[in-house]
């Protein structure tokens, strides 16, 4: 007897944004201004001042906004911090971000 | 063109009652002047207002009955209990027993009433009215057709001051009355249904399928998800991963005294939808619960959220079955994880004959109860400490599996980091404590606390041994004592005398909840990143303890895993 064959549905739920494409990354992060955006939490007080200073080391010419400055991109107010930041990173003349931390 | 129709013959998941034979209740009594009623006035709360009122209120309507109260003490042991019930049987001619208040009284008191009964006198259990299907189960269960009822008008038992207000006593006295005199035999609160095996058709799979899960749900034989159909082949194929036969009685399981045979056992763990390689870890899981020591007929009827929570520990077989001990440890996500808690919930609810809200009356119940088995995290432990099952005894080669009667589930970051061991502490402090239950905690309590991979390597860095942790715990995670005796004498006598003295001495003075340093139970579990504990509440208001088993596996092990592979979630390394 021939096995019966089910039809079944897909289950994921369809994606509803467009993919982005990654912006090219500098040759050279001398000269570069990098704006740092935290959630202000996984240590990222210890964290950031130590990627600010090994990369200054390495670029000497390396420029950083403190996260600081941008305000918690995961508190209360992270809508509105958000929603501010393509006219803050214009302001600053970005030209890389490291977000973190991650945990 | 019609459509095929399709055939499912499936197995019973039911247990079978231990007792074959139903015998008929004992003849009720004409009058009851005249004659010897006894009643056993068991220690209660509230029975101290209830007990001589209706004394008061039995003895005014029937003036002419020889009414003589008789106390059975729970301690002395099942053959010094039956001598006296014997006793009782011997000196009346009818017994009145009070008072059954809730899903784990009811399931302690009425095998009481069940024996009185099996003695030839009529008997009358006096019970809250939420608990009247239970009764009445467990004696079906027990080969009695059924047991007379005296329900308060409460589903619970109520404060003093409406037992008087709403003269409680006086209108259960009524009951008591008919029960010993009038009363007679009612047909089952569930149908029973006693083939071995069912048909259910459709005209395709599918159709099929929802017959069968629909007369499942309707028998009270499912948790609520779909059931994988039990079918001859589907039971032979799990029976692949036990060496017992079929017919081997395991155990017999409370309250319903259902016999858990290996079919039994295996028909449920296919409606779970587990694979073959999994029954190793069913039998062992089966072992755990059947120990008198977990304290099953309390687990099972109790009115509190207890739900066994199973824990994994052998690295190799976490590995070969792909019980998932990372990242989401407690679900969902994997199949061995899913499966075989599943399968264990169906187990004690189809072999013991335990339903919700037909004899299972816990007012909340517990997600524990859904999905309940995790694995050992043991790579974390990077060598630093010995796995949970050397600490509860067994050989490092030895996997086995752990039951902990499981009431809370109450996960904690451990902030600010970096974590110490100090905050670790701390943290599993706070939650012992909110989470400790006072009234609870007069027989047992054995903790459990789980701890992330992150928050160990503070362990680990800080060279603290499992011992070390569990004394300093033990130490630390201390209430008032009026809090913790709350007037009454806890553990049975059981606790330190220093302990007791010191409470005598001052009863606010802090003493520890847990009756020794290894009552807490410490397990690392899940994935690493934020520095997580969880603190495990445990039931305590039975002897019901946190109980270790080895996982035996059969001959053909290597064969079975080759033969039923491929069953693994995408684990992202």
């Amino acid at each position: 007897m021939q096995e019966p064959l089910y039809k079944v549905v897909w289950p994921l739920g369809k994606l509803t944004y467009q993919p982005v494409t990654l912006k090219p990354r500098p040759a050279d992060l001398n000269g570069i201004t990098v704006c740092e955006l935290s959630d202000y939490g996984f240590k990222a007080e210890e964290v950031f001042p130590l990627v600010r200073k090994l990369l200054k080391k390495r670029y000497p010419d390396i420029k950083f906004v403190e996260y600081s400055v941008f305000g918690n991109t995961h508190g209360s107010q992270e809508d509105e911090v958000i929603g501010s930041l393509p006219e803050k990173l214009a302001q600053y003349g970005c030209g890389a971000v490291i977000s973190g931390v991650g945990g | 063109m019609p459509k095929s129709k399709i055939e499912l013959k499936v197995f019973n998941p039911r247990g079978e009652a231990e007792s074959d034979v139903i015998i008929p209740a004992s003849p009720r009594l004409k009058d009851l002047n005249g004659k010897k009623i006894g009643i056993i006035a068991l220690k209660m709360p509230v029975g101290e207002a209830f007990f001589p009122r209706l004394e008061a209120a039995l003895k005014n309507r029937v003036p002419g009955a020889d009414w003589r109260v008789w106390d059975v003490p729970f301690t002395g042991g099942p053959e010094a209990r039956l001598a006296k019930l014997k006793e009782i049987a011997d000196n009346s001619d009818g017994v009145v027993i009070s008072l059954a208040i809730s899903g784990g009284s009811t399931t302690r008191i009425c095998p009481d009433a069940i024996q009185i009964e099996k003695f030839g006198k009529p008997c009358v259990l006096i019970l809250a009215k939420a608990f009247q299907p239970t009764a009445r189960f467990i004696a079906r269960g027990q080969g009695l057709e059924d047991l007379a009822l005296a329900a308060l008008e409460f589903d619970y038992v109520p404060p003093i001051e409406d037992l008087i207000k709403f003269n409680v006593a006086e209108k259960v006295a009524g009951e008591v009355i008919k029960g010993l005199t009038k009363w007679k035999p009612q047909p089952p609160v569930i149908q029973e249904v006693s083939e071995k095996s069912l048909c259910f058709s459709g005209a395709d799979y599918t159709e099929a399928c929802e017959s069968m899960e629909r007369f499942f749900l309707q028998h009270g034989w499912s948790d609520g998800m779909p059931l994988v159909p039990p079918t001859e082949e589907a039971v032979k194929r799990i029976l692949e991963g036990c060496e017992l036969p079929r017919e081997h009685v395991v155990s017999v399981f409370p309250p319903g005294m259902g016999k858990a045979t290996v079919e039994k056992i295996a028909v449920n763990a296919a409606m779970a939808g587990c694979l073959p390689q999994y029954m190793p870890v069913i039998m062992a899981a089966v072992e755990t619960v059947i120990d008198p020591a977990f304290d099953l007929v309390g687990a099972q009827n109790t009115s509190g959220q207890l739900a066994p929570l199973f824990i994994l520990s052998g690295q190799k077989l976490a590995e070969e079955l792909n019980v998932n001990g990372s990242f989401c440890a407690v679900g969902p996500g994997w199949k061995a994880n899913t499966t075989i808690g599943r399968a264990l919930k169906l187990i004690l609810m189809n072999i013991g004959l335990s339903w919700p809200g037909v004899n299972d009356m816990k007012a909340f119940g517990n997600p524990f109860r859904y999905v309940t088995l995790i694995a050992e995290n043991e790579p974390a432990y990077s060598g630093a400490w010995e796995p949970l099952r050397v600490a509860e005894g067994f050989a490092a080669d030895q996997p086995t599996i752990s039951v902990m009667p499981a009431m809370s589930w109450q996960p904690d970051l451990v902030l600010p980091t970096p974590p110490t061991v100090a905050r670790i502490i701390h943290h599993i402090s706070l939650q012992a404590k909110v989470k400790y239950d006072r009234y609870a905690n007069s027989v047992a309590h054995d903790g459990l606390a789980l701890i992330s991979p992150t928050a160990f390597d503070a362990i680990r860095r800080e060279g603290i041994s499992r011992q070390d942790l569990q004394k300093v715990l033990y130490e630390t995670i201390q209430l008032p004592g009026n809090l913790v005796f709350d007037g009454r004498e806890r553990g049975g006598g059981l606790l330190p005398r220093w302990e007791k003295e010191k409470h005598k001495a001052d009863p606010t003075a802090p003493v520890p909840i847990f009756f020794k340093p290894d009552d807490l139970k410490i397990c690392v579990t899940g994935g690493p990143g934020p520095d997580m504990i969880a603190y495990i509440g445990t039931w305590g208001y039975g002897p019901c303890h946190f109980i270790t088993k080895p996982v035996k596996l059969p001959k053909n092990w290597n064969s079975l895993l080759k033969k039923y592979n491929g069953w693994t979630s995408p684990t992202i390394k």
